[in-house]
């Protein structure tokens, strides 16, 4: 994927590397690396249910 | 309808979002409507327009979408992709590319460098198939 993407002009051989692996994954890889991201940094955060009182 | 930059991100721009836009084809007074489904899929409402997911994943609800044509047209620039196990419409780059470009808020400037350059890779892409080892 990578190879394929030397011809782009005014894209660095970094930026082209990161470019290339948002090409290279399916769409639910793609989302993955989103949400297990934004996770690290402590966002979203499952809800916590609501526990009914017990007599 | 999948829009914004979640959508540009299962397309493969490695942006990041905070959350989850979906264009609803109805009038936004019929926004209890969309409540409804939320809540019975265990979503907590947030707002009017805004629903948490179970696992924490916000969610917000569009009903008109600036820079963009009716969602009647725009459904048509949309193909069906993976997205959280279901095949749902995700808006193509190139319309969320030019809803960007016409609202152009701050946050909007970034998006819009890397959708076009993801869009200028793919081209590159086409323009080159990929060599088979024979």
């Amino acid at each position: 994927m990578l190879a394929r993407l030397k011809s782009v002009r005014g894209l660095t051989d970094a930026e082209k590397s990161v470019y290339a692996l948002g090409l290279a994954a399916t769409p639910e890889e793609r989302w993955e690396l989103n949400e297990n991201f934004i996770r690290s940094l402590g966002y979203w955060k499952p809800l916590k249910r609501k526990t009914s009182a017990s007599c | 309808m999948l829009i914004g930059m979640s959508a540009a991100v299962v397309q493969g721009v490695m942006e990041t979002t905070l959350d989850v836009d979906l264009w609803i084809d109805l009038p936004s007074r019929q926004y209890m409507r969309v409540q409804n489904i939320a809540r019975k899929a265990g979503a907590t409402m947030a707002a009017n327009t805004v629903a948490y997911l179970e696992d924490g994943i916000p969610v917000n609800f569009v009903f008109k979408v600036n820079g963009l044509e009716s969602f009647e047209r725009e459904i048509k620039h949309s193909e069906l992709l993976k997205f959280r196990g279901k095949r749902i419409p995700v808006l193509r780059l190139e319309r969320i590319l030019k809803s960007k470009e016409t609202i152009r808020r701050d946050k909007d400037l970034p998006h819009i460098i890397h959708i076009r350059n993801l869009l200028r890779c793919r081209r590159a892409l086409k323009s080159k198939p990929a060599q088979t080892k024979r």
